[in-house]
């Protein structure tokens, strides 16, 4: 095992290991001179780190990518610039090295190696800034929008953007799977961060029998923004499952799940076993009243603020009933009704999860037209270049809820980004169906410059 | 034509991938076999084609609802991309892997086809729940192969194994058994296992990417985003980048096959952490992929 290990370490830790006479000679040349390879890499990576770090400190202020039209520009001169010094520089040292496998793999590796911290350190949530916190200031608290991951970004993109030139020209069509997912991982990331400081989002409520509206305020920061239509709520709608039974520990408040280990969901008759008990729903109701102050009798109705009740059973395990009576989860106008077993337990009954939930919204666009439509959980629309979507509710007062939270949103960059994702999707599938990326004859290609290249 | 006939459905279905399944591991003339797993399985698919067809008109909407339905389609998905794959690759342990996994979705709906109950929240009822699962799926089980293969490759790299050396080889032993049944090639030496490691991760490599970006596609529909940094998100793309890192290096120092070998292993650690050891780290309080209950 020790073996295992020592080995694994000098394999990964040292990538120059000494294997025949040459990669010796490899290993005398001094860094930056002659030609560059990984350990360069890894000493830019480092660099960069320390750079973003650094920078992070100095500034304290998460970064913003410009607005447009300088984020198009800068975009697209970016590109320019890749594409121009790769046709016209391509034989110097730097260049050559930065569309090479080296360079990609230790970009690759910077760029998850920041990944990783984002994806292992709690963030603050967005908009939010610490002020006199060290972790804030050099990044690692809002990574995404730190100098440490915008550097890594850098060094990844620039490196990706050769590659693509460098797979581009000269063209061959065997090497277009290769292509479209370099094309379209170099979009995805260009686009998506260059376009992230054109995208407006904001989160407002529509309440209900409120006038028609264009000016809403963001249910989070309090901003107002001004939409190009008013909008209003017709109908808010929500259907629910029937709630759960569940068997409580009143010691330690701890759910107990029933004997089959599945969720015991209500319904009319059934019954389902706890421990040494037996529950028996004889009747329920999905939305009811108490008739009285001590929950005795419950009315079917579908009045505001009705709320499910069951009257149930509890039998012992000699199948003889021990306790009997009506139980409800409660809600925002009534308290909660369990069932006590013994001193030690209790039955409860849980709040009705929602199954669907949607918002009936009229719109009223500019020149006197109208829309009506729904929105639902995963069925947004678009209506005059803002995408709604149905967000929330108030979950306090689940279906009596008086408003219904809405998200609207802008992202002018989307259609770059998505042709980015198709571009990367029909790379998927080349590599799917070709799988290597290079031919026997590009080995032997590939070969013979290695050799050229000793030889020189 | 509804829930009513699944059993006969998914009965016959069964036996016929089941029979496929068994024929893999009979030493019969390869093409013979390759022609009869094809024709088993591609009936099965029909037979469940049918009955999809049947129940959307049954219903007069798409089955996609309840998670009975969803199990349906992940039997009917995986039968489907194994034909294909078995089709361009010729592994007979992928058609063999992907059966095996219909059949167990097969038999959990009919133990339990009462789930039209099951509570499923609303922001997992999408038409992208599935494909975006059964990709995932795939490629998970796929790079986990491609682990085993590496691990395979490592043990034989190093010929002088301590004690621990030997009980780790000795407990993958049966799956190498059953691999190397399945598989023509006699993996002599680390470049051949290699190869073979390097067209198994191009598969899973490639259904990996299928799956972030549906998931990138569905997380703009549901909730006005591709992309949020989600931990569970962030995991996806670190898993991404080391399988990236893979294929680059393969492409470059054709020789350092122990490196390779290592990586490939160590890969997998990211691809566990993404699946469910997201779950446990500081940064997982807020993130949307945890689905349990808040009661």
């Amino acid at each position: 095992m020790f073996s295992i290990i020592k080995d694994f370490l000098v394999c990964f830790f040292i990538f120059a290991k000494k294997r025949n006479v040459v990669e010796k000679e490899k290993l005398k040349r001094k860094l930056f001179h002659g030609t560059w390879q990984y350990k360069e890499g890894f000493v830019i990576s480092g660099l960069l780190i320390l750079l973003g770090i650094i920078v992070g400190f100095i500034t304290k202020n998460p970064i913003n990518f410009p607005e447009f039209p300088l984020n198009l520009s800068i975009s697209i001169s970016y590109s320019l610039l890749i594409i121009v010094l790769y046709k016209f520089e391509r034989e110097q040292k730097i260049i050559k090295w930065l569309s090479s496998i080296p360079a990609a793999v230790t970009s690759t590796v910077l760029f998850a190696v920041t990944s990783a911290l984002l994806g292992i350190i709690p963030q603050t949530d967005p908009g939010v800034i610490l002020k006199n916190n060290f972790w804030f200031d050099i990044g690692f608290k809002h990574l995404s929008t730190s100098w440490l991951l915008g550097l890594s970004y850098l060094f990844f993109l620039t490196s990706l953007g050769f590659a693509t030139v460098k797979i581009a020209y000269p063209f061959k069509f065997k090497r277009l799977g290769t292509l479209l997912s370099h094309l379209g991982l170099y979009i995805i990331i260009l686009a998506g961060v260059a376009g992230s400081s054109d995208a407006k989002r904001t989160y407002f409520v529509l309440n209900n029998d409120a006038a028609p509206t264009n000016i809403v305020k963001d249910f989070f920061s309090d901003k107002q923004y001004k939409l190009p239509f008013k909008l209003q709520l017709v109908k808010f709608d929500i259907s629910e499952y029937n709630p759960k039974i569940v068997l409580v520990e009143k010691k330690t408040n701890n759910l107990l799940m029933p004997e089959s280990n599945q969720h015991f969901i209500i319904h009319k008759n059934d019954e389902e076993k706890f421990l040494d008990w037996k529950i028996k729903i004889k009747t329920f109701y999905k939305y009811a009243y108490p008739s009285d102050s001590l929950y005795q009798e419950f009315t079917s109705t579908n009045a505001f603020a009705s709320l499910p009740a069951a009257e149930v059973e509890v039998y012992d395990k000699n199948d003889s009933i021990i306790k009997s009576g009506w139980m409800t989860c409660g809600n925002f106008a009534w308290s909660r009704k369990n069932i006590d077993v013994n001193n030690n337990y209790y039955f409860a009954m849980l709040q009705p999860e929602a199954k669907e939930f949607s918002s009936h919204v009229k719109a009223f666009l500019p020149g006197e037209n109208t829309e009506e439509f729904s929105l639902k959980v995963n069925s947004p629309k678009v209506v005059e270049g803002w995408k709604l979507y149905q967000t929330s509710y108030n979950e306090q007062m689940g279906k009596w809820s008086n408003y219904s939270l809405i998200e609207a949103g802008k992202d002018p960059w989307l259609p770059v980004v998505y042709s980015g994702i198709f571009l990367l999707i029909a790379g998927a599938f080349y590599i799917f169906w070709i799988g290597s990326f290079s031919s026997k004859k590009e080995e032997e290609e590939e070969k013979n410059n290695n050799l050229n290249e000793k030889n020189q | 034509m509804n829930w009513t006939n699944f059993p006969l459905a998914a009965y016959s279905a069964s036996a016929l991938l089941i029979l496929a399944f068994g024929l893999l591991f009979f030493p019969i003339k390869r093409k013979l076999k390759v022609t009869l797993a094809n024709l088993l399985t591609i009936t099965a698919l029909i037979i469940f084609i049918i009955f999809i067809t049947g129940l959307w008109i049954h219903l007069e909407r798409p089955p996609l609802r309840t998670k009975g339905e969803t199990r349906l389609w992940y039997s009917v998905f995986l039968i489907l991309l194994g034909i294909i794959t078995f089709n361009r690759w010729k592994y007979f342990w992928f058609l063999a892997f992907t059966n095996l996994m219909a059949l167990v979705f097969i038999f959990v709906n009919l133990a339990h086809p009462e789930t039209y109950n099951k509570t499923l929240m609303p922001a997992l009822q999408s038409y992208w729940f599935v494909p975006h699962v059964i990709v995932y799926i795939l490629s998970y089980a796929v790079l986990g192969v491609s682990w085993l293969v590496s691990i395979k490759g490592l043990i034989k790299s190093y010929p002088n194994l301590n004690v621990f050396g030997k009980i780790i080889s000795i407990i993958f032993y049966p799956i190498f058994f059953i691999i190397d049944i399945l598989s023509d090639e006699k993996n002599e030496d680390n470049h051949k296992i290699l190869k073979m490691a390097d067209d198994i991760v191009y598969i899973g490599f490639a259904f990996l990417t299928l799956g972030i970006t549906f998931g990138a596609l569905w997380a703009k529909e549901a909730w006005g985003n591709y992309w949020t940094w989600d931990p569970k998100e962030t995991w996806a793309l670190l898993t991404l980048l080391v399988y990236l890192i893979y294929i680059h290096i393969r492409t470059h120092h054709k020789n350092r096959t122990k490196l390779h070998l290592w990586i490939l292993s160590i890969s997998f650690v990211f691809l566990l952490s993404a699946w469910f050891g997201v779950n446990y780290m500081p940064s997982a309080k807020n993130s949307v992929h945890t689905y349990s209950q808040q009661e």
